[in-house]
């Protein structure tokens, strides 16, 4: 009768005892905070990004993090016959496969959602061919590595980069025609223009926001995470707009939940971060090709 | 570059050459890594045949998972084996029930217990997990490359290198006029395609033996042939070998002058 | 009665025929509320007896939405899921095989429901005070008898609305099974609506809004703090859009509160009427 109890890996317990998670706690708390690992509060942990890896995609991407997540997404799409009365958004389906879980894990499940909101309409808007036709576009995302910390941002990152580096195949025949596509690659054409980002028009990216007390800190570590007052995954795009914003289950250390004054600092300070991880992932994809 | 794709084939089987431009005895382009994920587990490896690509991770040896699999003279050794749903030509999602999976691990299980100096380590689990990220023929032989580096990255003792390859026949097509022994004309390590077409085989030697620990084959084919087949893939094993010592050798070199050793 | 069919569930043997109802008369589109009108909660707790705590939420009509809560605990954890110093909160939504429109529903819980189920834990579990039942385990299992349309990935407000509901319900339910809380949790959903992007409290899905952006809050009026925060939708953050939604999100879930606090005093005074 009772819900199976089903501690998935980002879910599981930290091993730290009452004391030394109060401890965490009190030291995350001061003014200027101090974080274990002595990062700054907006500063994310090092990553190392590939992309293109996967000769069998439309377009592919790999992340690993220092704490061992490592994350492949591999993209693919298929031509499919547009049925009125259907919502765009079912044109993107995304599927996350954790190493070592089982297909309906929680995580798994909170990770598709959450990836599907976050690219929403704008990119199913892409995926037009013609009247009678569309894409369908498969984001696979494969967790390798049972994730140490929470990896939301890790996967959003993945995405991002992944969909940034999608070709297809260019369309040959008319539009109102059955499709006809070009078989040489070279001339396929990408989901995102290079001048996609001069635009503004890229996937959002999925930030991880712990607040501690008045202190906010992103990217936070699963011990910080589990000692935090609340945890929110907050997707911007590239204008600074808020796309999405979902509360994960934080710390027991102290029960009540945040003022709205936090959680305002929060999606305020999500602007700026937001920009200077668009503009670090520029880098990379510029740096890609 | 031949614009015209029937000239190419043409020109290809004129010069006796197969349908991605290799000889019958070359091997696709072959790349590996170790330690691709030095946080995440105790050893780490990536294989890379041509276009087909595994991602090998080995975790111990650690304590059992379950009481049942602990085996109180050796080490029980675990495989688990994901295909990726991008892995293929068209995208298909391959659950870990599927029966195909399910054999290739029991299969990888049983070499790798065997080569694993499993009675140093009692009660205690080795756990292997494989990921395809793509395939394009000879995935079972990919997957057990990855392994064996990914043991050697973890510092299992084995007790040497288990290499797989596959091998193929092209002489299906040809017609019985002259004797098989003849025509036998074996194709080593076989991309998707020719998977497709030709009878092939996979086999895995235990080092520099030659001593074949796996062999499989699901296709029909004449005995005579099957000779110049397994022939030409323990040859290739034996190649394969050298390739994986050079790799293992480099990075082994490349970690003591980082001053781990 | 040998041979009586053990596959299936057998109706009772005194066999009736099924009632026939007339056609509804009234039009099923009442007028549209105003842009900040809430509808009428039906919330009753102690309603499953077996539960140490229950409740009951119905909305007014049009509006479909009909929810059950039901609490179990504080209870030992098995043996298997160790030692825990506080009390684990676990919280399963689930949608009746009848409960929508169109395409009848599985048994078997889908993602959605599981998604919905790991919000309404969020929500749910800082308002307990777990620290005094170590080593405990609350389940909390809602069950939503009828929603508003059909559910899916898409219809935004419906499960926005059938997890608000759920929130709220689930606190009354707590509170019914005596668990000690720092606060009840009610939720309110608000939505910028249409190219102005103008602020609308408690849309439901019937009321045939175009949705620009939505947002839904658990709220703990007692203590002005938020457990549960969701929004789906653009929405500005210079311009103040975000706050504004935010902010009248949790004006909706205060008005809430006030039906909240009814209902679980209602129990109170009833158990001190058997008392006295």
């Amino acid at each position: 009768m009772a819900p199976v109890a089903n501690p998935s890996a980002a879910t599981a317990p930290t091993p730290l005892s009452p004391a030394e998670l109060s401890y965490l706690h009190s030291s995350l708390s001061l003014r200027p905070p101090i974080r274990p690992d002595s990062r700054k509060p907006a500063q994310f942990r090092p990553l190392t990004a590939e992309l293109d890896i996967l000769p069998s995609t439309h377009g592919s991407s790999r992340i690993v993090w220092p704490d061992g997540g490592e994350c492949i997404v591999g993209i693919k799409a298929e031509v499919e016959k547009a049925t009125p009365n259907k919502d765009i958004r079912s044109r993107v389906e995304v599927s996350v496969e954790v190493a070592g879980a089982r297909d309906d894990d929680p995580l798994a499940v909170f990770l598709a959602s959450s990836v599907g909101d976050t690219l929403g309409q704008k990119l199913a808007g892409r995926l037009e061919i013609g009247e009678r036709w569309h894409w369908k576009l498969y984001i696979d995302i494969l967790l390798l590595t049972p994730p140490v910390s929470h990896p939301a941002t890790l996967l959003s990152l993945a995405v991002h980069l992944g969909l940034r580096c999608t070709n297809l195949p260019r369309l040959v025949s008319a539009a109102d025609e059955d499709p006809l596509f070009d078989d040489d690659w070279d001339a396929a054409l990408p989901l995102y223009p290079s001048n996609a980002a001069e635009v503004g028009d890229v996937p959002a990216v999925t930030l991880l926001v712990a607040a501690v007390g008045e202190n906010i800190f992103f990217d936070p570590t699963r011990e910080e995470m589990a000692v935090a007052d609340c945890v929110l995954a907050v997707s911007v795009d590239w204008d600074g707009k808020i796309v999405g914003l979902r509360t994960l289950e934080s710390g027991t250390v102290s029960e009540g939940g945040v003022k709205r004054k936090v959680i305002k600092k929060v999606v305020e300070q999500c602007v700026p971060v937001g920009k200077e991880v668009f503009k670090s992932l520029e880098g990379i994809i510029k740096a890609g090709f | 570059m031949i614009a015209n794709p029937v000239l190419a084939i043409s020109l290809l089987t004129l010069l006796c050459l197969r349908i991605d431009g290799r000889r019958w005895n070359e091997l696709r382009r072959f790349h590996a890594q170790l330690s691709t994920q030095p946080a995440a587990a105790d050893g780490s490896s990536m294989v890379e045949h041509g276009n087909t690509k595994v991602v090998c991770t080995v975790v111990g040896p650690a304590e059992v998972s379950q009481r049942s699999k602990m085996l109180h003279d050796r080490a029980s050794v675990t495989v688990e084996v994901t295909f990726a749903a991008f892995s293929g030509t068209d995208r298909k999602r391959r659950l870990k029930s599927d029966k195909r999976v399910q054999e290739m691990r029991t299969m990888l299980q049983r070499t790798f217990s065997q080569a694993i100096m499993t009675h140093l380590h009692p009660r205690s689990e080795i756990t292997i997990s494989l990921h395809v990220l793509s395939q394009d023929g000879g995935v079972l032989a990919a997957c057990i490359n990855a392994t064996t580096l990914g043991l050697i990255d973890a510092g299992i003792p084995m007790s040497d290198y288990v290499v797989g390859m596959s091998a193929g026949s092209s002489s299906a097509t040809t017609s019985a006029a002259v004797s098989f022994e003849e025509a036998a004309d074996p194709l080593l390590d076989v991309n998707h395609i020719e998977e497709g077409e030709l009878p092939h085989l996979t086999v895995a030697t235990l080092g520099a033996t030659d001593n074949i620990t796996l062999l499989t084959m699901e296709s029909k084919v004449h005995l005579a042939m099957m000779e110049g087949m397994l022939a030409a893939a323990v040859d290739g094993c034996r190649k394969l070998r050298e390739m994986l010592d050079e790799v293992v050798r480099a990075h082994g070199t490349e970690v003591a002058r980082n001053g781990a050793l | 009665m040998a041979m009586a069919d053990r596959r299936r569930i057998n109706g009772p043997t005194g066999a009736t025929v099924p009632p026939v109802f007339l056609e509804q008369t009234l039009a099923l589109t009442a007028p549209r509320r105003a842009p900040d009108e809430l509808r009428k909660i039906f919330l009753k707790t102690s309603l499953t007896p077996p539960a140490t705590g229950s409740a009951f939420l119905e909305l007014s009509a049009p509006s479909t939405l009909k929810l059950t809560a039901s609490v179990y605990g504080p209870r030992p954890l098995p043996p298997s899921a160790g030692f825990s110093p506080h009390a684990r909160l676990s919280a399963e939504l689930k949608f009746a095989p009848f409960s929508t429109a169109g395409n009848r529903r599985g048994y078997v819980r889908d993602a959605l429901e599981r998604d919905l189920s790991t919000q309404l834990q969020v929500a749910l579990a800082r308002s307990v005070k777990t620290a005094t039942y170590p080593k405990s385990g609350i389940d909390v299992f809602v069950t939503v008898l009828d929603c508003e349309g059909s559910i899916d990935d898409y219809n935004t407000l419906g499960i926005m609305q059938a997890l608000a509901g759920a929130i709220t319900c689930a606190s009354a339910a707590i509170a019914d099974a005596g668990i000690e809380c720092v606060d009840l949790v009610s939720a309110g959903i608000a939505a910028a609506v249409g190219e102005q992007g103008s602020l609308v409290m408690d849309p439901s899905p019937l009321d045939g809004y175009d949705v620009k952006a939505a947002a839904l809050v658990g709220y703990m009026a007692g203590r002005d703090e938020i457990t549960l925060l969701w929004t789906k939708g653009e929405l500005n953050i210079e311009g103040g859009d975000f706050e504004s939604v935010v902010d009248k999100a949790v004006e909706v879930a205060t008005q809430i509160r006030t039906v909240l606090n009814e209902a679980v005093k209602e129990r109170v005074l009833a158990v001190g009427g058997v008392n006295s």
